[in-house]
């Protein structure tokens, strides 16, 4: 165990190392900063000022080196725009209203997702079954974005039940929580309901069966342990995946979010913003990975060793 | 299968795949698919991919059949767009502006889906949507599978350090959100029509690479291999007559599948204004606009976004078949 431990540790931070790698070269092979962010008609001198300022005129190396060293300690630049603020203060404060909207949507996905997949899983061909289906496939037919301006003109257009926009109590992080999991939803019924599909078929699961103990027990106490792992392992890759989507969540719901933040950065050009917020998420991802990984070594044993 | 589902990094790689196993050993030991020499007209021995193998078993699934006849229909409107389309793409009329629906009241029977606020039509915009889409999903796939393939055979086959190279930032891009990944590539690109296919074409092939790699390492310890390596057979032999034609089963599969997911993505970024230039008619920049519109006109928003649902419904659909046609297992548990 100890060993997998150090292995993937080691793993994530070179992962970590090449996503600042990548991302400087990224924002630099596909031209000059300095024209991307100002305006085509600026005087030369303030052009070259400009460059002076972002350090954007010394050697690529030296640059290089300068980006990656304060990189390594948490310092991701600062803002173009909101009066030069550090990119990471702007960050921190933005995160948690995306961390919030993202775990809301995944419970939504798996609150529905596996009861439904349990219960169509267990009896293939059924009602329950074909909505499973159904809902399955929806979930890859539906795009998120799409799915939040259809809630915004059903739920708080025409019946006002539920706020359009915004972050502001309970109420007001059921729509982009449901547009966001959406897709989750569907892929998790399906993984749910193959998953008890083969699970079903089992041995002990039979003996339950034949032994008459009532088909609700058999679900939640023999099948339903055994279809656990599959799910959990998915749930760090779905967060991850939420994290992306909430990019276009946010924008639809005006939620005061990282993704929203990314939207105003490219918006307005402040690419050290952009930068940084990529590399940000990026890294969030690489630690999530590493922590489902862990935790699923410590739980099934088999894996430490591969 | 979506990208979500196959960005589950490592594990693919270290267990592989037993579905894709039988996939691949069903396949044929190094017979082309759809080879003409290759008998065919016999039922047992034919090749997996044989066109009257999949007409008959694509003839008994009603799903299949529905998507075969969405991705045909909306091929169609793609290709005679101008003479479905009643009005062109940018062919506006202010005096009818901002009307709705033909069926709600105001509606004009001259525009079935209403117009926008400039009055182009939105039926006609959409019909000419169509190609955006599909060119960036059918494209943008097609070179993902390109160079997912080339890298994945080369990598896997002579491992060593370029293994190690090609792995290693197969995993780095797998790593970034991909939707991020894919913002910020489009952001540093450019609005333009190649560049969105160039943009989904790169950042679609970590994936195949993996897939690719992971079959390749399987492949290389089966016996007909090994035998042709110990006769002698060269890279140049092996690689094409051996190796490909076993990949086909679980890529062809997986590249439907990336094909809707490349029209969801790139719809997103039309919404995101990141897209294909604003004046071309996409279904993402018609999202853009319905945004603008949203509790107004909300018929700008709701019909692209029907178009991109049913093209996708069309494409999993054919796609879910596809995948239980060529994999005998995946149909088993159904």
């Amino acid at each position: 165990m100890f060993r997998y431990v150090i292995r993937r540790l080691l793993e994530s931070v070179l992962l970590m190392l090449g996503v600042l790698v990548l991302v400087f070269f990224l924002v630099r092979l596909t031209g000059d900063p300095v024209s991307l962010i100002v305006p085509m008609d600026a005087p030369t001198e303030q052009r070259e000022a400009f460059r002076e300022l972002m350090g954007l005129n010394a050697p690529l190396p030296v640059q290089f080196w300068e980006y990656m060293s304060r990189a390594v300690q948490g310092d991701f630049g600062n803002s173009l725009r909101r009066r030069g603020e550090a990119n990471l203060g702007i960050i921190l404060e933005r995160l948690p209203a995306t961390i919030q909207l993202a775990l809301a949507a995944l419970a939504f996905a798996v609150l529905v997702a596996v009861p439904l997949g349990l219960a169509g899983g267990m009896r293939p061909g059924s009602a329950v079954d074909r909505l499973a289906r159904a809902v399955g496939l929806a979930g890859q037919t539906v795009p998120s974005f799409w799915l939040g301006m259809l809630l915004i003109v059903l739920f708080a257009v025409t019946l006002r039940w539920l706020p359009s926009f915004g972050r502001d109590g309970f109420a007001s992080i059921i729509l982009p929580a449901v547009a966001l999991g959406f897709a989750g939803m569907g892929q998790l019924v399906r993984l749910t309901r193959s998953a008890v599909l083969d699970v079903r078929r089992a041995d002990y699961v039979r003996t339950a069966h034949a032994k008459g103990m009532r088909a609700l027990r058999v679900s939640l106490l023999h099948v339903l342990p055994n279809v656990a792992i599959p799910i959990v392992s998915v749930l760090g890759v779905q967060f991850t995946y939420l994290l992306g989507g909430s990019v276009y969540i946010e924008v639809v719901f005006a939620w005061p979010g990282l993704g929203s933040l990314l939207e105003n950065a490219i918006r307005d050009a402040d690419f050290p913003l952009v930068q940084a917020i990529t590399i940000f998420i990026s890294l969030f991802a690489i630690s999530i990975h590493l922590l489902t990984d862990l935790a699923y070594g410590l739980l099934d044993p088999r894996l430490r060793r591969a | 299968m979506t990208r979500d589902g196959n960005a589950d990094r490592g594990r693919m790689r270290t267990t592989g795949d037993p579905a894709r196993a039988v996939t691949s050993t069903a396949g044929g030991r190094g017979a082309a698919p759809n080879d003409p020499a290759d008998g065919n007209d016999d039922a047992t021995s034919a090749s997996l991919f044989s066109p009257r193998r999949l007409w008959s078993s694509l003839r008994r699934d009603v799903g299949g059949l529905t998507g075969l006849s969405i991705v045909l229909a909306v091929i169609a409107a793609a290709v005679f767009a101008p003479w479905i389309a009643p009005y062109g793409p940018t062919e506006g009329d202010f005096m009818s502006a901002r009307l709705p629906p033909a069926w709600m009241d105001g509606g004009s029977s001259a525009h079935l889906l209403g117009t926008d606020q400039l009055g182009q039509d939105v039926f006609s915009r959409i019909v000419y949507g169509a190609r955006v889409s599909l060119l960036v999903g059918g494209l943008g796939a097609l070179m993902a599978v390109s160079i997912g393939v080339t890298f994945g055979l080369l990598a896997g086959y002579f491992g060593g350090w370029f293994d190690s190279l090609v792995t290693g930032l197969t995993n780095l891009l797998l790593s970034i959100p991909y939707l991020v990944l894919v913002i910020v590539v489009a952001t540093v690109l450019g609005r333009s029509l190649t560049n969105v296919i160039l943009l989904f074409g790169i950042t679609g092939s970590p994936l195949f690479v993996r897939v690719a790699r992971g079959e390749v390492l399987r492949l290389k310890r089966l016996a007909y291999v090994e035998a042709a390596v110990g006769l002698g057979a060269s890279a140049g032999r092996i690689i094409p007559i051996h190796l490909l034609p076993n990949l086909v089963g679980p890529l062809v599969t997986l590249a439907t599948f990336e094909v809707s997911a490349m029209i969801f993505y790139e719809s997103g970024l039309g919404f995101l204004g990141l897209s294909v230039p604003p004046d071309v008619p996409s279904w993402g920049n018609m999202l853009a606009l319905g945004r603008q519109f949203l509790t107004i006109y909300p018929w700008l928003a709701i019909f692209p976004g029907v178009a991109i649902a049913i093209t996708a419904l069309g494409i999993n659909l054919f796609g879910d078949w596809l995948r239980d046609a060529i994999d005998p297992r995946a149909s088993e548990r159904e």
